[in-house]
């Protein structure tokens, strides 16, 4: 069994050894603590305080992470080709190992290294202040040098234009276009005189000077769209205007450091990261003590931990303390536990499928040994073809040896890969390589017949399983009869739980008896499917038979009649026996039932036929265009056609692979798990193992 | 009044065979663009939220993207059956073989897509629920196989 037997504990202790206690448990990554869903809550008012304090510390680092990550993506968005730049790049790890690697004792070091980064931290948010008040300075002087750009001309400051006894004068703007009418407007008026100043933005700014007898010129002007300046610049305007310039220059250039100053920050965010953890870490534990009852002086811890590992945790707690108390118990039968999976090689790889649908609970059997084997043939069914298994498999085997660390990537890499295995199997058996035939002849120019590279090799005429394009129901039988299989599996695995519960009878009543329904129709509609395919090759020898083969043939329909009749009987008579008068009956037609469902589960095994063909029909497509590219035989060709065929296989490899990942969970989840399968387990995650940044490694 | 119709046009039998192929790639890549749309659409707010969750929603944005392709592959095979000289019975007939996959292809795209947003949207609140929920639209992707099948076989 590859579920790992845990044991629980009920630790009491010092409360002056908590922290060491805890830290141990962490470093030795063999313990979970229980939850407080699992608890009674007792959170002192202290313990929600710290834990606001580093919920606060640890959103204020992901912050400035978050701004530092932005303010380099800015950098190098707007300053690339500008003299001096230098792309500057966010530190990280190699996809091979995307974890930080520290000891634990490393890691804690966070304690003393945290006060220097929080400055560092506090350095960041300074730099954003700063930030935006030259954004909001550089914002206000862009405004007021539009303002005043209208009035660099001017040869005096706008308060020197001042009325006199007798003359009124007037500075303001008019539209360019206007320009010409205001002089014609003028001209009306004899003691008056306007001069033109400058343009700036589409409008002359003008000065206008009338007697006080003719001031209805400024009343004139107005519908040419004349406006008074309201401008008070009591120093010359160019000369105001350079300073606003000057001051301007300044604050864009104090905003380049700015950016430069957060982009050098960069170097510290695998330090953050770091820091991000450990605070996750100090959280945590924060919020386990707060799950803890206490006394004045002594804790209560309650958890799990592999029963192989007691050894280990009592080891952990003698060496800090020898005053404490650990009560270790087995887990009862209907009681919680975190489940841990434990499978050898490759099976270890297929887990994945399980848990992202949902992990075993703590009692039941564990499905992935089965469901693997299951999902690996299936898969081959799918991709059936060498050229696609090989380089599934050159995927694999680059995962094996490129990935240093675990990952969802490098896992599913692999996975993918060992099924390549899978898939090179299935193909030699149709004779595809790249969706090329490699079994029957060649027709050569002279007329005779050449052997394909398969057909020379072991001397067959014809691929064993023909491909679907030509002969579909031979491989719409061979899919159906493998979800035949596939589900006695599932049976199997119920037959197995039901005994693992101590109910044989449920074992051979509810779970067997469906094995042998399966088995036995299989093995009636042997000859009927072999007729259903069509395929000249089995059709003929089924006809051919005769003598002692043929009994053997007509026995073994017999045989898979009467298991059908078996177990329609037992279902009939034992299916409602837990139930009461009428419901005896009414359970036992309720099985028979089921036979509908079962035949819905078998159909759903078409899909593997479907993809097998889509898949192959797709190759057989992209290798006569490829064809028809290069047949005129020029270079150019030959070249286009290469990179045709390498593009779109890989395309239809990844398109296939996406189907068949989709698919062939779908038959594991639905068709298989259905039969048996319960979930909703919770993985066991040992205390302190779940850091996002660092892998600490003793 | 028939027989007058068919020498007027002598390769009207071909030509409906055509249509139903051309169709058959039309319909079942309009289904998949719609569907695309909506998942693809959902999938990129959900990433708006929170970018790590590509590798999730990619799987559920892809599935309405298939029909697509079996349409093209219907239309590839039927091909074969498209011979100068064919009787308007004949071409109705290839029109009739591809009629699973136009139809089944097509429906199920749109449906199948519009599954998969409210998937990703799901998944994009509880990453942990993505493995499951994928399940739902999966379901629908199984009628487009069906027609894709029995349109190959109704061809071959």
């Amino acid at each position: 069994m590859a579920i790992v037997t845990m044991k629980k504990f009920t630790l009491v202790a010092l409360n002056s050894d908590k922290e060491a206690i805890l830290n141990a448990f962490s470093k030795s990554k063999v313990v979970q603590l229980a939850e407080s869903a699992e608890l009674d809550k007792v959170t002192s008012k202290e313990n929600s305080e710290s834990q606001e304090k580093l919920a606060e510390r640890i959103a204020l680092v992901e912050d400035a992470v978050a701004y530092i990550k932005e303010g380099v993506m800015k950098y190098n968005a707007s300053f690339k080709g500008t003299d001096g730049y230098k792309k500057v790049t966010v530190p990280k790890n190699s996809m091979a190992a995307p974890k930080t690697e520290l000891t634990f004792d490393a890691f804690m070091q966070m304690e003393q290294g945290q006060v220097q980064l929080m400055e560092q931290v506090a350095y960041i948010s300074e730099l954003r202040n700063q930030k935006a008040e030259l954004e909001a300075k550089l914002s206000k002087l862009n405004t007021e040098i539009d303002k005043l750009s209208l009035y660099r001309n001017l040869p005096h400051p706008t308060t020197w234009y001042r009325d006199t006894q007798n003359v009124a004068v007037q500075i303001g703007s008019v539209p360019v276009s206007a320009w010409d009418k205001l002089q014609a407007v003028a001209n009306d008026y004899p003691m008056s005189e306007v001069s033109k100043v400058g343009t700036y933005g589409g409008n002359t700014l003008v000065v206008i000077v009338a007697h006080k007898d003719e001031k209805q010129l400024f009343d004139a002007v107005l519908p040419l769209g004349y406006a008074k300046s309201n401008v008070v610049c009591d120093i010359l305007p160019s000369a105001m205007l350079n300073d606003l310039t000057s001051q301007r220059n300044a604050a864009k250039k104090a905003l380049v450091d700015n950016a430069k100053a957060i982009t050098a920050c960069a170097q510290y965010i695998p330090q953050f990261e770091v820091l991000l953890d450990y605070l996750g870490f100090e959280l945590k534990k924060v919020v386990s003590q707060g799950n803890m009852q206490q006394t004045g002086s002594t804790f209560v811890a309650k958890g799990f931990f592999p029963a192989e590992s007691q050894s280990v945790v009592e080891e952990v707690l003698d060496k800090i303390t020898d005053c404490r108390v650990l009560y270790v118990e087995d887990i009862g039968e209907d009681e919680f536990a975190p489940t841990l999976i434990r499978n050898k090689g490759v099976v270890k790889n297929f887990e994945m499928i399980t848990n992202s649908y949902t992990p075993p609970t703590y009692h039941e059997v564990d499905p992935n040994p089965t469901m693997a084997w299951f999902y690996f043939v299936i898969f081959g069914l799918m991709t059936a073809d060498i050229g696609y298994g090989l380089l599934l498999c050159a995927v694999g085997l680059f995962a094996k040896f490129y990935f240093k660390q675990n990952s969802g990537t490098a896992n599913l890499m692999k996975m993918f890969g060992f099924c390549g295995i899978s898939a090179v199997v299935v193909g030699v058996l149709f004779g595809s390589f790249f969706s090329y035939e490699l079994y029957g002849y060649t027709l050569l120019n002279d007329g005779s017949l050449a052997p394909k590279l398969f057909t020379q090799w072991f001397g067959i005429k014809q691929a064993i399983i023909p491909a679907g394009d030509k002969q579909p129901m031979v491989m719409m039988v061979i899919s159906l009869y493998f979800g035949v299989l596939h589900m006695i599996g599932g049976f199997c695995n119920n037959a197995a739980k039901a005994f693992k519960r101590g109910d044989p009878w449920a074992a051979f009543l509810d779970c067997f008896v469906w094995v042998v329904f399966f088995a036995g129709a299989g093995l009636a509609l042997f000859a009927p499917a072999i007729n259903f395919t069509n395929y000249d090759t089995w059709v003929n020898w089924l006809a051919g038979l005769q003598g002692k083969q043929l009994e053997t043939v007509q026995l073994i329909g017999k045989i898979g009649l009467y298991m059908v009749l078996g177990a329609v009987g037992i279902v009939l008579i034992f299916g409602g026996r837990k139930k009461k008068g009428l419901g005896k009956i009414i359970g036992g037609l309720g099985g028979i039932y089921g036979i509908i469902n079962y035949f819905g589960d078998v159909m759903s095994y078409i899909r593997i036929f479907g993809l097998m063909l889509t898949s192959a029909l797709m190759g057989v497509v992209i290798n006569d265009l490829a064809a028809m590219i290069s047949e005129n035989g020029s270079a150019f060709g030959y070249v286009m056609s290469a990179v045709l065929l390498l593009v779109m296989h890989l395309f239809n490899l990844v398109l296939g692979l996406l189907s068949i990942y989709i698919h062939n969970g779908r038959l594991q989840y639905v068709e298989f798990f259905g039969k048996f399968y319960e979930g909703d387990g919770q993985l066991f995650t040992p205390f302190g193992s779940d850091t996002k940044y660092t892998l600490i490694k003793d | 009044m028939n027989a007058t119709a068919t020498t007027m046009i002598p390769e009207l039998g071909k030509f409906v065979a055509i249509l139903g192929l051309a169709l058959t790639t039309i319909l079942c890549g309009i289904g998949s663009s719609v569907g695309l749309k909506a998942s693809a659409s959902a999938a990129a707010g959900v990433m708006s939220e929170d970018a790590s969750m590509f590798s999730k929603v990619m799987i559920l944005v892809l599935l309405p993207a298939t029909q697509g392709l079996y349409g093209f592959v219907i239309a590839i095979i039927g091909a074969g059956n498209v011979v100068d000289g064919m009787t308007l019975a004949q071409g109705w007939e290839v029109f009739a073989c591809c009629l699973p996959m136009m139809i089944a292809g097509m429906t199920s795209a749109i449906f199948q897509g519009k599954t998969s947003a409210t998937t990703i949207m799901a998944a994009g609140k509880k990453p942990e629920i993505a493995g499951k929920a994928m399940l739902f639209p999966a379901m629908i992707e199984f009628y487009a196989l069906l027609g894709l099948v029995v349109s190959i076989i109704l061809l071959g």
